[in-house]
This record gives structure tokens, sequence and C-alpha cells, in this order.
């Protein structure tokens, strides 16, 4: 594929883009008595934990793509997100109150790590090509979706908040949500550079990559793990957000080509750009009512995934 | 025959069990037959109305299934996965917070448009497309579709409870109302169902076969469509959405009785009611005072089954 845009143009307007997204969301919304208490512990937290949050998203859907050879992987409709919610909802309700969080990071890993498993089981054993690998990820997206609700309407919580951690919101995001994202991140950008040169050898087959000295079914283990630990982050933190994953690897992948040196820089700026301007959309468009950022994505990517589909 | 009786049986038993237990005091079978013929009470006026809208609700949807998997020529198809639900969902939603007084008689004639709608854009997109794009296409025009319903509960639904029987499918206060709604679409999708069934039947080998056993496609497609379309739409106006019913039922009653629709359909029918009922029944008393919505049990039982028709490869038509 040519890349239609270049690198450092791609580059240089989407950090614009996140700029122009991270000043309305710093100046927009209610004024408050105490400027600085919203703008550093409420606004600024907020839009950066969506930057990382969309970045680890976008970056997590490109290395499932890759894994599974499959353009149309995601991690919302192969389950992991649902799976990784519902140990997270598991935790609340032994715990009760709300949990650390990083233990609802350790079993959102938990979680997301079933279906990490069975995705990698599933794409080695050849027997399920595109379509139905995907019909096997939505069928644990139902089963792990319809589960958590199921254990969350049972125990009272209250309905409307849960209804908007399902759909996936950024609302009271703080610091700690922030450095949790960015560590976590951080542990996949070492290791995206370190490996990005055997990332693209598997991009020419198993056979090839055999041929040029790399293990195809090591790396696969090691990208599939590297996308769970993203997708239950970003749980953890901002609840499922489906079809990030979707419609920024394709743009990257239109933009700055198939290397995955270029990629992934490429891929976290771009996932952190939409996420932070659909929840600006979603928290600005029907003010004071805010909109789960999920929804909007979902919006978006709903459409571009059949568009996807249909090229396939 | 012996296979439906013995369905039969299961159903009245299960409604029996269903009117029986509830949020209040178990009642033993004498007592509820009491309060039927009386007219009154708990169980006449919540219970058994809720019972019998359960069986038409799954009874729908399954026909809905059993029609549309015969159409498509494909196992995977369903109302729900292909977004004829999530449509009629739409447009029903969006009447109840426009309009919620002067909507009720026509509550299913809107949720009927919406759901054709849905399903004219899949059969648009869909064409020449294999089984499981088929399948895709329409699941990305569910998520987009729910993404709105969605959308609009979060942002002007009255009550979270009502906005949770419309996102998991609930028969929650449903009454004698919803009966008399869903009646003449359940009878239509029966006998509609068995009607064209012996046509129906030459579709499973290949238009050509079909055209050359005297089938008029151009006729005979169109009617099934309709006839899948409406029931998926009656259902979901009174119940929601209601998943993986309208895909797993027809399967099971294949295995029960052949791939022939004219003992398909009635099969189907009763297996949907009696799942639903199930459904609703055990929702309701797992822990009382608080319900699992029908649509959440279905789609926890019905998942794992799917996943089991897509690992046995069996379903590549």
């Amino acid at each position: 594929m040519r890349p239609v845009a270049g690198f450092w143009p791609s580059v240089f307007s989407t950090v614009l883009l996140i700029a122009l997204g991270g000043y309305l969301s710093l100046s927009l919304g209610p004024t408050s008595a105490d400027p600085a208490y919203t703008l550093y512990q409420i606004r600024l937290p907020r839009f950066v934990t969506a930057v990382l949050v969309g970045a680890a998203l976008g970056l997590a859907g490109s290395l499932l793509q890759l894994a599974t050879r499959n353009p149309l992987s995601e991690p919302e409709l192969l389950g992991v997100n649902q799976s990784a919610v519902f140990a997270v909802v598991l935790l609340l309700l032994v715990l009760g109150e709300r949990a650390h969080p990083l233990a609802m990071l350790s079993v959102a890993l938990l979680g997301g790590a079933v279906t990490g498993t069975a995705i990698l089981l599933m794409s080695a054993s050849g027997a399920f090509p595109r379509e139905r690998l995907i019909l096997a990820g939505l069928t644990m997206a139902f089963f792990f979706g319809s589960a958590s609700s199921g254990l969350l309407l049972l125990n009272e919580t209250d309905l409307f908040e849960l209804l908007h951690w399902t759909a996936g919101k950024l609302s009271g995001a703080n610091w700690l949500d922030a450095g949790l994202v960015g560590g976590c991140l951080v542990v996949a950008v070492i290791v995206s550079v370190a490996r990005a040169t055997q990332w693209n050898a598997l991009l020419l087959g198993d056979d090839t990559a055999r041929g040029l000295g790399i293990d195809p079914v090591n790396r696969r283990v090691e990208i599939v793990s590297l996308a769970v630990l993203l997708c239950a982050v970003s749980v953890a933190v901002a609840g499922p957000i489906g079809f990030v994953g979707i419609i920024v690897p394709h743009l990257a992948n239109a933009m700055a080509g198939l290397d995955y040196r270029r990629r992934t820089p490429l891929l976290l700026l771009m996932g952190g750009a939409l996420v932070a301007l659909s929840d600006l959309l979603a928290r600005t468009v029907l003010h004071p009512a805010e909109i789960p950022v999920g929804i909007l994505t979902a919006l978006v990517g709903a459409p571009y995934f059949l568009y996807r589909a249909q090229k396939l | 025959m012996a296979k439906f009786v013995v369905l039969l049986v299961m159903l009245a038993v299960v409604i029996v069990l269903s009117l029986s237990f509830g949020a209040t005091d178990s009642l033993t079978p004498g007592a509820v037959v009491n309060e039927i013929v009386a007219g009154n009470g708990v169980v006449y006026l919540f219970r058994l109305p809720r019972a019998l809208a359960a069986v038409l609700v799954g009874l729908c949807f399954a026909i809905s299934g059993t029609v549309l998997q015969s159409l498509t020529r494909n196992p995977l198809a369903s109302p729900d996965l292909l977004g004829v639900t999530s449509g009629g969902g739409l447009a029903t939603v969006i009447a109840i917070l426009v309009a919620p007084a002067a909507i009720g008689p026509y509550i299913t004639w809107v949720a009927f448009v919406g759901a054709s709608m849905v399903a004219a854009v899949i059969w648009f997109l869909g064409r020449g497309a294999s089984a499981q794009r088929f399948i895709l296409t329409g699941v990305a025009l569910s998520a987009f579709t729910h993404a709105i319903i969605t959308l609009l509960l979060v942002t002007y639904a009255p009550s979270a409870a009502e906005a949770m029987i419309w996102l998991k499918g609930s028969l929650f206060g449903r009454g004698w109302v919803h009966v008399k709604h869903l009646l003449p679409w359940a009878c239509f999708a029966v006998v509609g169902g068995i009607v064209v069934a012996h046509q129906a039947n030459p579709l499973v080998l290949g238009p050509t076969i079909a055209t050359t056993l005297g089938i008029r496609l151009s006729v005979l497609r169109p009617c099934l469509w309709l006839l899948s379309v409406a029931s998926a739409a009656a259902a979901v106006a009174v119940a929601g959405t209601i998943g993986f019913v309208g895909l797993i039922v027809p399967h099971v009653a294949r295995r029960l009785c052949g791939p022939d629709l004219r003992f398909t359909v009635p099969f189907s029918g009763l297996l949907g009611g009696l799942f639903v009922l199930l459904a609703d029944t055990a929702g309701r008393v797992i822990a009382p005072p608080l319900e699992i919505p029908a649509g959440l049990i279905c789609a926890f039982l019905g998942a794992p089954y799917f996943g089991y028709l897509l690992v046995k490869g069996k379903t590549d038509l």
C-alpha cells in the first residue's frame, strides 16, 4: 500500500489536532469558583487520560490485526474488552466499594487474557478465517457482556451509572488513571520499538518470518499479550470504548504505510486525537448531559467497519 | 407428532410454574386456577399476561429467525444479529420519546417501519456477500443502531428501568394490552409460515432448482421477508431486543423435526415460546424482588451455543 500523506505531515497534523483538542478541552466547560483546581485536577487529567486511552486502543487494535492477520480485528468486537469488564465487575462485587485502580487493572488483565488466549488458539488453528474469527469473538463479547450486566443488575448497582460505565466514559478521570495508562503505554512503546522490524517480517507471512529467523508463534503470543495489557488498562480506567481499534489502524496504514517503525507513533497519536476529540464532543454537545464516549466512537466506527467489511 | 405433544406439555408445565412463582408468595397450582377463573388477583392481572407475552414474543422471534434462515440460506441469519430488531427498537424508542401518549396502538407498526428500513439496507449492502460477511454487515448495522438507542436513552429516558427494557430485552410490567398487540401478529407468523412452507422448502436447493420446480422467487422472497420482519417487529415493540432466540431456536427445531419448514415453523414457534418463558421466569425467580431481563439470560445461554455452531463448522453452507 502506498502511503497517501507521508509520515511527517501526518504526524504534524495529528499533533496539531491533539493540541487544538487540548486547548478546547481545557477552556470549554462550566465556570467554577476555583479555576486552578478545575483546570489541573479535572479538565487536564481527563484530557490526558483520553489521549492516553486512545493511544492504547489504537495500538491494541493494530496489534490484534497483526496477530490474527485479520483486518477486521478489534478489541471490542473480539470480546477482549467485555471479558476485562466482566472481571472488573466481579472484583467490584466482591470488594463492594470502589476498588484500587491497580487491583482493577490486574483483574482486567486476567479477564482480557482469557479472550486473548482464545483468540490466539483460534487464529493458530487456521480454521477461523476472517469473518468467522470475528463472529467467534462477537460470541465471547455477547457472553461476557450479558454476564456482567446480569451480575450488576443482581446487585442493584445504580443503573444509570452502570449504563454510562459499560458504554465507556472518561468523566471523573484523575491523575492516577492517567499515570496507570501512561505506565502501560511506556511498556508497550518500548516493546514495539524493540520489535518493530520483527513485526514487519510477520506481515510477510509466517513462512517468510521463519526464513528470517523469527519465531512467529512466540511473536504472536507476545503481540496479543501486549494488546491485552493495553485493552485491560483502558477498560480499568474508562470502561469499554469500542471501534477505536478499527478506525485508527486503517487510517494510520493509509497515511504512513505498513512499516511498524513509522506506524507505531502514528497509531498512538491518531488514537489519542480520536478519543480526545470524541470525549470533547461527548461532554459539550448535549451539555449539561454527558454522552458516554464509547457511544460516539461506535457511531463513527460502526459505519466505518461496515465499509471495511464490504471492501474485504 | 409425539415430540410436538411433549413440547406442548412442557410449555404448559412451565406456564404453570411461572404463574406459581414470583416476587410475592408462591402459589399452589389449585390457587392459580382459582385466581384465573375469578379473573382477578396477582396471577390474572400480572403473571398470566406476562407469561403469555413471553411465549408470544419467543414464538415471533423464533419464527422470524426460521424464515430468515430459509430465505437467506444462511444458518447464522437471525433478526437480532442482522440488526432488524434494533431497527425496530430504535423506531419504537423514538416514537415513545416523541409521543408517549399517542403511540400506544400503533407501536407495532412503528417498529415494523424501523425494522423494514434496516432490513432494506442489509438487503442492499449484503447482496452477493458470503454467508458470514452478510452477518457481519448486519452486526455493524446493529452496533450502529444500538449506539443511537443507547444515546437516546442515556440522554432522554424517563427512567433507568424503562431504558433497561430496551437495551437488554425484558418483559417487566407487560400486561394484557401487550398480549392483545402480539396475538394477531403471532397468529400471522404461525399461519403465514405454515402456508408458505411448502413453497419455501425448495429454496434450500438454490434459486435455480427452486425456479425449475415452479417456485416464483419474485413473489416468494418478498413474502418471506415480510413475514420475518413483521413478526420480529411485533416482538421487539413489546419486549425490546431479546437476542439469540431467533438464531439458536431454529437450529434446535431442525434437530428435532428435520428441515421441512411445515414442521420447523410450528416447532420453532413452540420452542421459542418455551425458551423465552423459561428465561423470563428464571429472571424473576433467581433473586426477587430484583429481575434479570429475559434478554440477558437468553444471550448468556445463547452465545455459547452460537459459538458451538461456529466451531462445529456446519455453518458454512
